[in-house]
């Protein structure tokens, strides 16, 4: 079956109405049949400013971003300079403008694409009440060959409780703009026939619905809540969602107040997650220090932004990398785990919280903006790992509890407020077996080496990477980025490999080195200024003796054809 | 404060655990530690069913000391862990401890929240007007013009953190002035805390006899000014404008909303799947 | 304090509570290495708690109300062996620790005197009364004691306090 893509930006003055257009272009290709991607690109300001809608749609699941856009469809040119290097364009890639919105700029002509001319501002004239956005739609959903039928069930939800008329009008505006497409010729458009529809009902979910479904399905009940960018919508959406299983979520005053809100719960026995970015997890730093050293589980999902301070809130970038792993002081063994796309925010957030609360210590899941954000049609996620519990004391009578016994593996079984005969004081302050504070080098050393084993001994073998391929160049990809290295070491027909590194910390040595087995090059890929997870990868694993880095600061995405660019680069070298 | 099975054979020293303090000599804190005890034994609370969370100083080495749940956290930190744990485990008898430093100047902020928030815990700060474990330099409440620590050799300049008229102005439903050298009135005042239904803060004046020595003289400027309580918010802040810092009693009372998460129900995560279908 | 029963719960806490503070206060000096002093407030310690044990034989068949920690009417604020508690202090040489001992067992004599005289029940006086010369013997033994135990200054510490926090 021939595979069918398109990529389709839609961009325009914040409150032109471009997010809406794209969100329910979105749900009606999906209905039709299509899986599909939504991203989105935003200024800096709380209304106005600019926003773009950069959608990828396709017949086969798609979980990356293209290389160039197939069709860009501009509602207006305002503030277009700021992100047009978003918007990569080909000479055969076809430009809509409106004529009264101002001819096109260089800044989009440079690219030779073909520029066709749609009278948007001019049908807005021709009745009353129409609105841009609607015709556009209308106009836009042609190209996926939708018709006015295939979006009116859609308007209804959208336009909410503004009327009969509206919805009439909206409809009106819909179908003049597939008619401004209709008279357009066939040639204008890319060729992009309506997939089969599909058996299955489909999801539609962000990365961050998908880590905040996760963490409930790792036994999440309570979240402690500090609003920041662009984390927000996981700590939103479990709100209602925890209190429909009986769970809560608070509102904290800043992040120092969330992470410790999180760690007494999780004290007294609940299973305890926020959600933060950059900023946020430097305030938590101090907390996740005391939950490495009091041995109590939390999960904090870092969504990372542009950085450093408040850097870009609204842009991706991946430099969160070095504090999530080498922030903490002291020796602080924790678990640090990278999701590899949109729904697989869901699994990596359900396995870090069974993890921590397996090891009795913190788990840092990182994801970014440029997943957490976006949008996805997918298939229904696999289920997750089976969840782990905390292993919980039975004090015996006589026996004195010691909290922080030296086991085997590590973890010592935690008792927690209302088992009797448990009681103990959780502390900061270096201790001995028993809890109580010492100074001395032997109870430091036994209890830094017990927190240690409890990772070692932590099984992560099913799912500590995301492996396809066997050819000799493995490509070691973080998170967001491990799609678009999919799609690169795919069209790489057999040069490449592919490991998607899920679980950073703890370290993976043994899988890491059956995965690179035969492998003669390494590409690591990264979205950062200083190659973070280069340095790392370098100072922790065995790698082949070439090693190449391909990173960037954000917020442009790495592309799938630019890593396929320097897996050939790779390849040309002796 | 919560229903729990009386266990009536335990007694104020059954609440102690063995570890010894690193307190000094004279120090207030003992009475306030004698002071918690004989309020659990006196409501014959379980063990089992009792926190006493802290953050870092002095004082906030309490929880060791007795023999229920403890926590001895991060500086400052006491009160959103306090926070947390009782939101997740209502069942549990929450009570929070510290310093005036742990309290008012690092986890200043936190104070106010808490206040705020008026959820079911006793805070009880034992103010020492210093901070002692890093050798005595100025705390929010020390005067501006006391010239001891190296730090702040010409006094730390600024007027005193007002404690009480910051709890009633953030909100505090239940607040209260008492003194180490006063136990048994300042147990009945733990035990009204715990038994408040909402955030009771009780400042325990508690001497610092190696770096405040002079302090030792203040239980003969303690009074009992506050002997009469305020059900009126106004009032009780009206009170405060006169007030030479040593009238000890309960200044204000009074039974207010407090913070409730969201309704709960009790669906299953299948059901939040559902959400996501097309 | 005009019955029994109410008069023995007061003597058992004032002796429990004493005994407890000066345990307490002796722990706290070994910590400083002030092994004469903490021996001394170890002494008095077992010595509330001779007392308590006699107490506690007084006491035998009769039931005794559970008070309140509040509700316990003494001449001061506290429980009298308890008050000088805040005297302390980790550079007290034995003659300090004698006057604070001393001061706590003329404050547990200064009750007993007082339900002695005021006392409307017969018994409860005399009981009260067998207390004062017990407490008594104390306070002159204290006494002798400290006149024979110059006060040599406070201890010499040339080590500055430690910064443990």
């Amino acid at each position: 079956m021939t595979e069918h893509l398109l990529s389709l930006a839609l961009t325009g003055s914040g409150g032109a109405g471009v997010m809406t257009v794209g969100q329910i272009l979105l749900d009606a290709a999906a209905h039709a049949g299509w899986y599909g991607l939504m991203r989105r690109s935003l200024g800096p300001q709380i209304r106005g400013g600019e926003s773009a809608a950069l959608m990828r749609f396709g017949s086969r699941p798609i979980l990356s971003h293209g290389d160039t856009f197939d069709v860009l469809f501009a509602f207006d040119w305002g503030n277009i300079t700021r992100f047009a290097a978003e918007l990569p364009l080909r000479s055969d890639s076809v430009v809509l403008y409106d004529p009264d919105a101002g001819e096109v700029p260089e800044v989009i002509a440079r690219s030779n694409a073909r520029c066709v001319a749609v009278p948007l501002t001019a049908t807005v004239k021709s009745e009353p009440g129409l609105r841009a956005n609607m015709i556009g739609l209308g106009l836009a959903a042609h190209i996926l060959r939708l018709t006015p039928a295939d979006l009116q069930p859609l308007l209804a939800d959208f336009l909410g409780d503004k009327g009969e008329e509206a919805l009439a009008l909206s409809l009106r505006g819909i179908e003049l703009g597939a008619g401004l497409a209709d008279a357009l010729p066939a040639s204008t458009w890319p060729v992009c026939p309506r997939p089969a529809k599909s058996e299955k009902p489909r999801w539609s979910i962000t990365g961050n619905e998908a880590a905040g479904l996760g963490a409930v399905k790792g036994g999440v009940r309570f979240v402690a809540a500090y609003p920041i960018t662009p984390s927000t919508e996981i700590l939103e959406w479990l709100a209602p969602n925890l209190a429909r299983l009986g769970g809560q979520l608070v509102q904290a005053e800043d992040e120092l107040a969330s992470i410790n809100m999180l760690v007494g719960a999780s004290y007294g026995g609940v299973p305890s997650l926020t959600a933060t970015s950059g900023p946020g997890l430097s305030l938590m730093i101090e907390g996740l220090g005391m939950s490495v050293g009091a041995e109590i589980p939390v999960t904090v999902i870092d969504v990372q932004r542009g950085g450093p301070s408040t850097g870009i809130p609204t842009k991706s970038e991946q430099s969160d990398f070095n504090i999530a792993v080498y922030g903490l002081h002291g020796d602080a063994p924790h678990i640090v785990v990278a999701a590899t796309s949109i729904p697989d925010c869901m699994p990596t957030v359900q396995w870090a919280v069974s993890a921590a609360e397996a090891a009795q210590c913190p788990a840092i899941v990182l994801s970014d903006q440029n997943m957490g954000q976006s949008r996805a049609i997918i298939d229904p996620p696999a289920e997750g790992g089976p969840v782990a519990a905390r292993r919980l004391a039975a004090p015996e009578d006589g026996t004195p509890y010691l909290r922080y016994a030296l086991t085997n593996d590590g973890v010592s079984p935690m008792a927690v407020p209302g088992i009797a005969g448990g009681e103990y004081t959780a502390d900061g302050l270096a201790h001995n077996e028993r809890g109580t504070p010492s100074t001395q080098a032997a109870d430091h050393q036994s209890q830094l080496d017990k927190r240690q084993r409890k990772l070692e001994t932590l099984d992560c073998a099913n799912f500590w990477a995301e492996l396809e391929g066997d050819g000799p160049i493995a490509v070691i990809a973080l998170g967001s980025l491990t799609e678009p290295a999919r799609e690169a070491v795919r069209a790489a027909n057999g040069a490449a490999r592919l490991i998607g590194l899920r679980v950073v910390l703890p370290l993976q040595a043994e899988a890491m080195a059956k995965a690179l087995a035969g492998a003669t090059k390494v590409l690591v890929v990264e979205q950062n200024h200083s190659a973070q997870f280069h340095h790392f990868l370098r100072g922790h694993y065995d790698l082949p003796p070439v090693v190449d880095s391909l990173h960037r600061a954000g917020p442009l995405p790495l592309r799938p054809l630019e890593i396929l660019a320097a897996i050939n680069a790779l390849k040309g070298d002796a | 404060m919560n229903e729990v099975t009386p266990t009536p054979e335990l007694e104020a020293f059954d609440y102690k655990s063995d570890v010894n303090p690193v307190w000094c000599p004279g120090c207030g804190d003992y009475a306030v530690l004698s002071a918690i005890t004989k309020a659990l034994a006196e409501l014959r609370l379980a063990r089992e069913n009792v926190a006493v969370i802290s953050g870092i100083g002095c004082s906030s080495r309490i929880p060791a000391y007795t023999s229920v749940y403890g926590f001895h956290g991060i500086h400052g930190r006491a009160l959103p862990i306090a926070q947390g744990l009782k939101l997740a485990r209502p069942d549990v008898t929450v009570l929070c401890a510290g310093g005036d430093g742990d309290g008012f100047s690092i986890g200043g902020n936190h104070f106010m929240h808490a206040c705020r928030r008026n959820i079911d815990l006793t805070y009880i700060v034992m103010d020492n007007t210093v901070y002692g474990m890093t050798k005595g330099q100025a705390s929010p409440t020390t005067e501006a013009d006391w010239r001891e620590s190296k730090l702040t050799p010409e006094g730390p300049g600024v007027p005193p953190f007002q404690p009480l008229d910051i709890a009633l102005a953030a909100g505090a439903s239940h607040v209260v002035r008492a003194f180490s050298g006063r136990v048994q009135m300042l147990t009945k005042y733990i035990v009204e805390a715990i038994q408040h239904p909402g955030f009771s803060f009780i400042q325990v004046i508690s001497p610092c006899v190696t770096y405040r020595p002079e302090m030792r003289a203040l239980k003969t400027r303690v009074h009992d000014g506050f002997a009469e309580t305020s059900t009126n918010r106004l009032e009780a802040r009206r009170r405060l404008l006169d007030d030479d810092g040593y009238s000890l009693g309960v200044l204000f009372k009074s039974v207010e909303p407090s913070y409730k998460p969201c309704a709960t129900s009790d669906e299953a995560v299948a059901d939040l799947e559902r959400q996501f279908v097309l | 304090m005009n019955s029994m029963e109410l008069f023995l719960a007061h003597a058992l806490r004032l002796e429990e509570d004493s005994a407890i503070n000066y345990d307490e206060m002796a722990d706290a000096l070994e910590v400083h290495h002030k092994g004469e002093v903490s021996r001394l407030f170890r002494k008095m310690a077992h010595y509330s708690r001779l007392h308590l044990a006699e107490v506690e034989r007084r006491a035998a068949g009769l039931s005794l109300p559970r008070l309140k920690a509040w509700e316990y009417q003494w001449p001061g604020d506290d429980s009298p062996e308890n008050a000088p508690a805040g005297e302390a202090d980790y550079a007290m040489n034995e003659h300090d620790a004698l006057i604070l001992a001393l001061k706590g067992e003329q404050g547990a004599l200064a009750f007993y005197a007082s339900v002695a005289e005021a006392s409307s029940d017969a018994a409860v006086a005399a009981l009260a009364k067998e207390f004062v010369a017990e407490e008594s013997e104390h306070v002159a033994l204290l006494e002798e004691r400290l006149a024979k135990t110059p006060d040599t200054g406070p201890e010499h510490d040339p080590d500055p306090p430690v910064a443990a926090g």
